[in-house]
Parts: structure tokens; C-alpha cells; sequence
């Protein structure tokens, strides 16, 4: 019997837990597929965005005219054409056009419509600006400055977050170790693989416009549009897909509403697609930290006490600034359970490369101060870097380190420990290390990691599915969370098929349209198949439900079932799932819930990775690398490992070697032959495994993984530096300069 | 926005070029033109040169002297498969040299013409004392020794309307050797490099001893201080030592985005020490080059 084809009559096999290929896989791979990018519309236009190539600068004039006379260009939009010129409620989200000043090289300053990409480009060359330059924020040591300039009339700290469960300092007093350490990790780029781009149309009778741009949030995106063009929201339709691609970039990315401004201008459908140096230097990046951690120890390796302070750079606007800092605040005690603990983090505004949402969110980065922390304890104290960690776990149902809230019993940190331990890698570390050849020292460390799934309790984080049966039998779902290049409309596909128990092949899963799918917030916090999951599984229950209740035999006569439903006019079903708050929010003040918002549901994951340093050249390779997943009921194994292996892959591309670097406001790495990624050829031979478990919340026992396997991978490599050749680097990436500059300044081996 | 080409010339028959590359620009594999134009520069008119690779071999040996031709417009994957063991230190750099994909198009003449300070395939050609064999616009041939050729950054001895034809190196010896550091595995423009080649004596000695490294100077330089401290001696600690010690005289490092000036000086050391490194017993002598550690599944 093939695949998904069953008997009537009888059970059909599980599409959960059994790999499926992505639905689209074979048109990317033969290029049939047509992204958002590729879309042409007749009579359409080409757009371009003329961006502020200085930092910081006040906007004396605008001439425009000049561009308006090259023939070919049809308009030009700046910030007197926008109704209302802002990316967001709050002056702090920024202009969607610059207006009054610049803050940031690569700012939209003037958006312009050709009937070619050429004469657009063109246009942007003539168009007259007069600036005069304003003292640049280079990073928030400069913008703390009690005569920094503000870069907002609320200031330069976008955001602030403090908490504490207790006098650190009075734990740290009785500490058989305290360490107090300081790291940093840089700036990085998505580097998705389509850029930011497609096509508007206008709809001058109707007053609307319809919007092909990829997009992690079609819902706020075309709120964005709506409050830009002073339209309402229902006039705005995002078509958010297929898109190659997100990490996060697409969460706060303003193309949606270039393309809805150049359109409704122009009167005509106009086609805008980014430059990679464009993005390089206007796209949004992962926040650069400064994180210290102050952590103690007793002999036997428990933790007693840590205070984690953390400084982060968001560039001009607020983008995720503080969300991202919420999040590192929950995530700076670590997967561990311990009794004390305080976190104290700010954002700044700088005229650096704006940072906003990339998976991990805030985590990778306060995990590094932790991790490292925890691997030279194991070191200081002669003890097992893994049995130090397995002796402070927070394990199911425990509470939380700082805010004491209760966490669920599907937390497995524990177990994918255990599994890691015993694992070769892991067990078999000092062979690896005896056969290093030459100048390569080799060495093997381990990290863990956890991270919550969702936005947090006191959220009223939401997804929500519709549902429709036909007189054949088929079934459409739209859902959401949207699809972003992980495929998720395969995943929510077979979760359908099992909770209907009908054949797959009858079930057409849509997302990424707003005039179709019903408000399921972002795809984001590793919430999709955890959250867009139980929305699909409850809008099939229910239409399970109603069946029985009518006596109807879906699974057996789902034609004859779909005819009866359309008869009725219950043919549709609209569901939605609520993620749960934490049943104990333990010492979070119960008014402030939202802004701390702990989260109920975490996904953990434990990485062993070997690498090997070369001691006279400072270069390091990773051939190897174990990753344990503990993610509940894997749904699509295939995608959950590709899932992993691409967030390790961006973990290692942090650990040594991707670094976005802005000097004076001026973006140094400005293309991807400065700014390095890994390729295949850096790429570690992966293992994950999934741990045995369930969250009895999620879809089919599943819980979120995406973000969480990038945590661990930095300072799992950082670990094995340390296990390798001695020294354990703070500052990431671990460039060969800077592995060279190590080694030589402590030599230990 | 990449300004429109709207010629492309592809000759087959090299007796036709230099009349074709008058007011043109000759490509051959394209990918440094490609990025060049794709950055602003005008090209209206190339000839391409990947036409004349059909017209002879990659790679020429001369049984009586052993003297190697190289052609420059044939892919450096053909090179690297004409030349083979005849060519260590070529060959390993080849290996090392962008990706695959590139490989299969880019070539010796469009890597020595870009004039590029971090080109792979220049140190090994300079070690082996390389001349490089020019058509002129008259259909005239000159020959010129690589190390006059290089010029500086971006600046090679080649007129307009010249090309390069082949590239000749006599006879290198069995051993040498090319390294690289960049800042991933592939794809990366070199942040330093190093080729070698020696004749290992039976007694141990090092003679005819030849570096060259590039990313440290204007041009890839020769080592000539170092290889001076190596040549007639057994490379034991001390001389090891000597030689890494002089290798400052050699070379001018730059600070750039890829690597600072301390760091190239450092790594530089650290380089001619690895090649120096005698091959491991039982182990292939550039395992820890290109470690082989993806083991069978478990």
C-alpha cells in the first residue's frame, strides 16, 4: 500500500511521527516554484529604495524633481507622500520613509517607481539630498553617555529589564567558587535566501491593495500597511508566500508596506526586490550583547547564586529591542534550578545596523555568559563538565530559577543529558583527543540549552484554524502560523490526517494569506507546530465532534459525510488554541505577568561537538556534532531534523565566524564576501536523536524546537575549544585571529 | 544594478583573438569579470576566451626537461587533473581554491590577471618560478617571469589588448605543498598563503627550497630569507626556528577587514612551521590539511 492510501474500513497508518517530504520540496528543487520575488503582474513597475548611505544626519531638504523628470519613472514617495509615516504605534517604531533625520546607513529615505529597474535605480542618483551631519551613537557605551545625543524623545534606552528572587551577593558569600565573567557575541545576519521583496496592487474602486511579501506575520504586516496608508486593515490583503526563508528577518521587515506606498501611488502593480548588500546594511540583525554573570558554586558543583547583566544594541528604532531582552532575561538562569538569582538587562538606541528578531531571540546570547561559565567551574571544581550540569537540571515541573513560576512536566533537560553522556561522542571524548595529528589539538564539549515556546503567560498568545469539508470529501484548512521555508503547512497536513482519520491526499493545508486565514500571530517563538498544530487539531476535533454528534461516518464515507455538512451548512469549522499560562507564576507580580511572561512549555536541547584547533594558525573545525532533542512528539521527523541541523549551522556560524561589524555607524561587512557564513564544506557531520516524551498542551504531544538547537551549539564549541588546546574564548566569533591571539597569550597545554 | 554587456565574442581559433579584444575585454572563466561588472564596471564588449580550451590540452609535459605548460583559459579543475603529481603544491592549491562550481570555471589566466595579492593559484606558480606567455595586440609573443608580472594590487604587466595565453614552470620537484587560511573552508579569499617545494635529499637536507606566500605584501612575494635559512640543511628544531625567525623580513602585511597586520606576521610563522612539520607515521602527509573525520554512519 502506498503512503497515505488506506482501506475503507480500516485504521489508516499515523502520518505522525513518520517523515513526510515537504509539500513544495519538488518544485523549489526544480525551480517550478514561483516566490514572492518572481511574481510579474501585467502593466507592473519596478521599484527601488534610495537609502541613507551616512549614519546620522538631520534632513534639511528632499529634491525630488530631477528623478521626476527621468523618463521611465512613474512617481516618487517620500515622507511627505506616506498618510501616516510610521512603522507602529509608537514613535519609536520608527518612519516607514525617514522624514526629518537619518539614523541609521541603509534608512529608507525615498522610494521610487520606473517602468524599469534600471531608470528606478537611475532616479534614485538624481535625487537631491541635503543633510547635514549629526554626531554619530556608535553602541551603547556611547549612547549612556550623559551628553549622547538622543536619538528619541524618550531617550536612548529602548528598553529595560530587571528582576531578582533574592540577595545574589548573600548566596555568592558562602560560594566555594564565584566566577565573574564577562562575554560578548556580535551582530548577525539571517542570510536568508530570498531577500526581502514582490509585488503590490492597488485597487483604485476598491480602495485596496493585495501585498506579495514574505512575511513571519501577515497579520501585523498588514495592520503595518493599514496604518501607513490609513486604509482599513480589511483593505489590506497579505499573500505572505512561498517565501525562501526567514530566521526572524521577516518579522520586522517594512518591504510590505514600500510595496503598498510605490503601489497605491503609482496606480499600477510595482515589483521591489532587495540587493543583498541592501540587506546587509538595512536589514535587521541579531542584537549584539554584552553580558557579564557573577555565579557561585559550592564543591560539589551546585549553583548557589548567579546575577546575569546584559546590554544590547537595537541600532535606531525599537524593532524587538526590549521582547528580545524579556526573553534573555527568562533564559539567563540556563536550564538549571537553582534558589537565588537576578538579571538586570538594558537596550539601547545607537546608529548602528538596526537588530530585531533572529531565531533564539535574546537566548543565544545570555546562554553563552552561562554555558562558559558553567564549563570553567566544571574545570575549577575537577569535575565532569556534563555531571555539573546534570547536578543543577531543572527538571519537569520544577520552578523556575528567577521567577519561580512552574514549569511543565514535559521538560526533559535531563534526559537528553543522559542521552548525550552516553552517546560515543561524548563517552569516547579522550580517544578523540589522543589522536590529534600535527599542529590540530582536538577536543569535545558539551552544552545545554532551553527555551520557552510561545510569547509567554499573560499574553493571550493565540492561533486559530478554519476548516472546510466539500461533497467530495476534501478538506481545506487555513491555518497559521505561516510558512517561512520550514514547510509547516506539510506538518499541520499530517496532523489533520490523523486527528480526521482521513487520507492526507484529501487534506489541502493553506497559509500566509490574510484574506483567507484566520489571526494566528507570528511565526515566531518556535510556536508554529505547537500552537498552529492545536489549532488544526481542534478545528478537527471539532468537525470529528460534530460528526458523531450527527452521526455521521466521516472516516468511512467522508464524501457522503462532506455532502450531508454542506447540506446542513456545517461544512465549516473555525477553532482556535489558546496557549496556556503557567499554572504558577510563582513571584512574578500578577499585574506585570505580560511583562515578564514567563513561559509554561520549553523546548531544551543538549549538543557534544568536536572540534579541532589548529595551534599555529588559530583556524577551528567542527567535524562532528551530536544534538538531543527534546521536542515532544517529533510530527515530521525529516523536517524537525532539518530544522536542527539548520539552526546548528547558524550556532556555528556565530561561534566562529559570522560577525556583522559597524564601525562609526558605517556597516563594514557589506556583502557576503566580507561577511563569511558556513558552507557544506564547514558543515559538521550531524547527529540528532530525539529524547522520548510528550506536552500533553501541544498537537499530538509536540512542543516547539526550532530556536532552541541554535543555543547550545556556541558554547558547546567554546567548551571543546576549552577541552582542545586550554583556553576558553569569551568573545564570539572565534575567528583564527582570535583563537591564534589566545592561545599564544595563555599557553596551557 | 550590472550595466548591460551587449557583445560577447567567443573565438575558437586563437589567431582570432587580438584582433577581436581590440576595444574589447577578454573573460574567461568570469568569476572575477562577473562580480566586477555586477559592482559597475562598463564591459560592452568580451571576448571570450573558455572557446580556445577545445584548441589543446590543460596541461603540457615536456618529456626531455619535464617543463610543465599550463593553459590559462582552461578550467583549474582540468588544470589540477593535467598536472596532478607533476605539481604538488598547484594541485594542492587548486583543491583548496574557492568551491567546486568555481573551479570548473575559473582559470590560471583570470587568476594571475586579476593581479590579486590573495590569488590561490599564485604562490605555488611563483615558488616553481613561473613565466607567463603573453599574445600581444599583433599577434606577437612575449614571455615575462611571474614575479615581474605582478605588479601591486589589481596592477599585472599586460597591455591593453594583450592576453595570456599559457603559463610554463620547469620541472618542480616531487615535494611541496599549498595552504591556505581563510575564514570558512571554501569560498573564502585567503587571509595568508603558502606554497612550497624542496627536494628532500637522502640525508635529510632540504635543497632547491622555494616559498612563496601571498595576502602579506603588495603582490604574493617569494620567500627568499627564509628559504635561504632552510636551503642545504636538515629542518630540525633550530633551523626551523632560524627560518620562521626571518620570515618578517619577507613580507609587509596589511591591516584589512579580513585580518590585521599582527595577525599575518604571527600566522605566517605558523604556517611555514606546519610545512615544515615532518608527515606523521602511518598518517597521510596532509591529513591534518583536510582532516578526514567523517567516519561511517554509527
Amino acid at each position: 500500500m502506498t503512503p497515505g492510501a488506506h482501506a475503507v474500513g480500516t485504521s489508516p497508518a499515523p502520518w505522525v511521527g513518520r517523515s513526510r517530504p515537504s509539500l513544495e520540496g519538488n518544485d523549489i528543487v526544480t525551480g517550478a516554484i514561483t516566490y514572492v520575488t518572481d511574481r510579474r503582474e501585467e502593466g507592473m513597475l519596478h521599484g527601488y529604495v534610495l537609502r541613507s548611505t551616512v549614519p546620522h544626519a538631520r534632513i534639511d531638504g528632499i529634491d525630488v524633481s530631477a528623478a521626476l523628470a527621468l523618463p521611465g519613472v512613474v512617481t516618487v514617495v517620500t515622507a511627505a507622500d506616506v498618510p501616516v509615516n510610521a512603522l507602529g504605534p509608537r514613535d519609536v517604531d520608527g518612519p516607514a520613509l525617514a522624514d526629518t533625520v537619518v539614523r541609521q546607513v541603509g534608512e529608507a529615505i525615498a522610494l521610487i517607481a520606473a517602468t524599469d529597474a534600471r531608470t528606478a535605480e537611475a532616479a534614485a542618483g538624481l535625487i537631491g539630498l541635503d543633510l547635514t551631519a549629526l554626531p554619530v551613537v556608535d553602541g551603547p557605551a556611547a549612547a549612556a553617555a550623559p551628553d549622547a545625543p538622543q536619538l528619541h524623545e524618550s531617550g536612548n534606552v529602548s528598553g529595560a529589564i530587571a528582576f531578582s528572587s533574592g540577595d545574589v551577593e548573600a548566596a555568592l558569600a558562602d560560594a566555594h567558587l564565584v566566577l565573574r565573567r564577562s562575554v560578548h557575541t556580535p551582530a548577525q545576519e539571517h542570510v536568508a535566501i530570498e531577500t526581502p521583496g514582490g509585488v503590490a496592487r492597488w485597487d483604485a474602486d476598491a480602495t485596496s491593495v493585495t501585498i506579495w511579501c514574505g512575511s513571519q506575520n501577515p497579520g501585523l504586516h498588514q495592520r503595518k500597511v493599514a496604518r501607513a496608508l490609513d486604509i482599513p486593515q480589511e483593505s489590506v490583503r497579505m499573500i505572505a508566500n512561498p517565501v525562501g526563508g526567514a530566521f526572524g528577518s521577516r518579522n520586522d521587515d517594512p518591504m510590505p508596506v514600500f510595496l503598498a506606498l510605490l503601489a497605491r501611488r503609482a496606480g499600477a502593480p510595482v515589483h521591489v526586490h532587495m540587493t543583498r548588500e541592501d540587506v546587509m546594511a538595512a536589514g535587521a540583525k541579531r542584537h549584539p550583547f554584552w553580558t557579564s554573570i557573577d555565579i557561585g558554586f559550592a564543591a560539589d558543583g551546585r549553583i548557589l547564586g548567579s546575577a546575569v547583566r546584559a546590554v544590547a544594541d537595537t541600532g535606531p528604532i525599537i524593532t524587538s529591542g526590549p521582547n528580545v531582552m524579556k526573553t534573555s532575561a527568562e533564559m539567563s538562569t540556563g536550564p538549571y534550578g537553582f534558589d537565588v538569582a537576578s538579571f538586570d538587562g538594558t537596550v539601547y538606541y545607537t546608529n548602528n545596523a538596526n537588530a530585531g528578531a533572529f531565531r533564539g531571540y535574546g537566548v543565544p546570547q545570555v546562554a553563552f555568559a552561562i554555558e562558559n561559565a558553567i564549563t570553567e567551574a566544571a574545570h575549577e571544581l575537577g569535575l565532569d563538565p556534563a555531571e555539573v550540569r546534570l547536578r543543577n537540571v531543572l527538571d519537569g515541573g520544577d520552578r523556575h530559577s528567577l521567577y519561580r513560576h512552574r514549569t511543565t512536566t514535559s521538560l526533559n533537560v535531563r534526559a537528553t543529558l543522559r542521552t548525550a553522556v552516553e552517546h560515543p561522542l561524548w563517552a569516547q571524548r579522550r580517544q578523540w583527543q589522543a589522536g590529534a595529528v600535527g599542529p590540530w589539538r582536538r577536543g569535545t564539549g558539551i552544552a545545554v540549552a532551553m527555551k520557552g515556546v510561545g510569547m509567554g503567560s499573560g499574553t493571550g498568545d493565540t492561533a486559530r484554524a478554519r476548516l472546510h469539508i466539500d461533497d467530495r470529501g476534501h478538506v481545506i484548512i487555513w491555518a497559521g502560523p505561516n510558512h517561512t521555508g520550514q514547510s509547516i503547512q506539510t506538518t499541520y497536513g499530517q496532523v489533520a490526517a490523523d486527528a480526521l482519520g482521513l487520507p492526507i491526499e484529501t487534506i489541502d493545508v493553506r497559509v500566509g494569506d490574510t484574506g483567507e486565514v484566520p489571526e494566528s500571530g507570528p511565526t515566531a517563538a518556535s510556536r508554529s507546530t505547537y500552537a498552529g498544530g492545536a489549532a488544526v487539531r481542534a478545528a478537527c476535533d471539532e468537525l470529528v465532534e460534530r460528526c458523531r454528534g450527527l452521526g455521521l461516518p466521516l472516516a468511512t464515507d467522508a464524501a457522503g459525510v462532506g455532502t450531508k455538512l454542506v447540506e446542513l451548512g456545517e461544512a465549516e469549522v473555525n477553532a482556535e488554541f489558546r496557549l496556556p499560562d503557567t499554572d504558577d507564576i510563582g513571584i512574578v507580580p500578577p499585574e506585570q505577568l505580560a511583562t515578564f511572561a514567563p513561559h509554561r512549555v520549553y523546548g531544551t536541547c543538549t549538543q557534544v561537538v568536536r572540534v579541532e584547533v589548529n595551534t599555529l594558525t588559530g583556524e577551528v573545525r567542527v567535524p562532528e556534532l551530536l544534538c538531543v532533542l527534546d521536542c515532544g512528539t517529533p510530527i515530521n521527523p525529516a523536517a524537525t531534523i532539518g530544522q536542527a541541523e539548520g539552526g546548528i549551522l547558524q550556532g556555528l556560524g556565530m561561534a566562529i565566524m559570522e560577525d556583522h561589524r559597524v564601525s562609526e555607524g558605517i556597516p563594514r561587512t557589506t556583502s557576503l564576501e566580507n561577511y563569511l557564513v558556513p558552507t557544506i564544506a564547514d558543515t559538521p557531520r550531524m547527529h540528532t536523536l530525539f529524547i522520548e516524551g510528550s506536552e500533553d498542551s501541544g498537537p499530538f504531544g509536540a512542543k516547539g524546537m526550532s530556536e532552541v538547537v541554535v543555543v547550545p551549539t556556541p558554547p558547546a564549541i567554546a567548551a571543546a575549544i576549552r577541552d582542545a588546546v586550554g583556553v576558553l574564548p569569551q568573545e564570539l566569533p572565534v575567528t583564527p585571529e582570535r583563537m591564534l591571539a589566545l592561545i599564544e597569550e595563555a599557553p596551557c597545554m | 544594478m550590472t550595466p548591460a554587456t551587449p557583445t560577447l565574442l567567443r573565438p575558437t581559433d586563437p589567431a582570432d583573438v587580438s584582433r577581436l579584444l581590440a576595444g574589447a575585454r577578454a573573460v574567461a572563466g568570469g568569476t572575477d569579470l562577473l562580480v566586477q561588472r555586477r559592482a559597475g564596471a562598463e564591459m560592452p564588449t568580451l571576448v571570450d576566451l573558455s572557446g580556445l580550451a577545445g584548441t589543446r590540452p590543460a596541461v603540457v609535459r615536456d618529456d626531455a626537461t619535464g617543463e610543465l605548460t599550463l593553459s590559462a583559459v582552461h578550467p583549474l579543475t582540468d588544470i589540477a587533473d593535467g598536472a596532478a603529481r607533476a605539481f604538488p603544491a598547484l594541485t594542492a592549491a587548486i583543491g583548496q581554491f574557492a568551491s567546486t562550481t568555481i573551479r570548473n570555471r575559473a582559470t590560471i589566466g583570470g587568476n594571475l590577471v586579476t593581479g590579486s595579492p590573495a590569488a590561490d593559484t599564485a604562490p605555488a606558480l611563483l615558488a616553481a618560478g613561473a613565466v607567463v606567455d603573453i599574445v600581444t595586440p599583433d599577434g606577437a609573443r612575449r614571455t615575462v617571469d611571474l614575479a615581474d608580472f605582478l605588479l601591486g594590487p589589481r596592477r599585472v604587466d599586460l597591455a591593453v589588448g594583450e592576453w595570456v595565453t599559457s603559463v610554463r614552470v620547469p620541472q618542480p620537484p616531487a615535494e611541496g605543498g599549498f595552504r591556505k587560511i581563510g575564514g570558512r573552508r571554501a569560498q573564502a579569499i585567503s587571509f595568508l598563503n603558502l606554497a612550497w617545494q624542496w627536494h628532500r635529499e637522502p640525508d635529510g637536507r632540504l635543497t632547491g627550497v622555494r616559498l612563496a606566500m601571498g595576502s602579506v605584501a603588495p603582490t604574493v612575494v617569494r620567500l627568499r630569507t627564509a628559504a635561504a635559512a632552510l636551503e642545504a640543511q636538515i629542518p630540525t628544531q633550530d633551523v626551523v626556528d632560524a627560518a620562521v625567525a626571518v620570515i618578517d623580513a619577507d613580507i609587509s602585511p596589511i591591516d584589512d577587514l579580513r585580518a590585521s597586520a599582527h595577525y599575518r606576521r604571527r600566522c605566517a610563522r605558523g604556517l611555514l612551521r606546519e610545512a615544515l612539520l615532518p608527515p606523521s607515521p602511518g598518517e597521510r602527509p596532509d591529513q591534518y590539511v583536510t582532516p578526514t573525520t567523517r567516519e561511517k554512519n554509527q
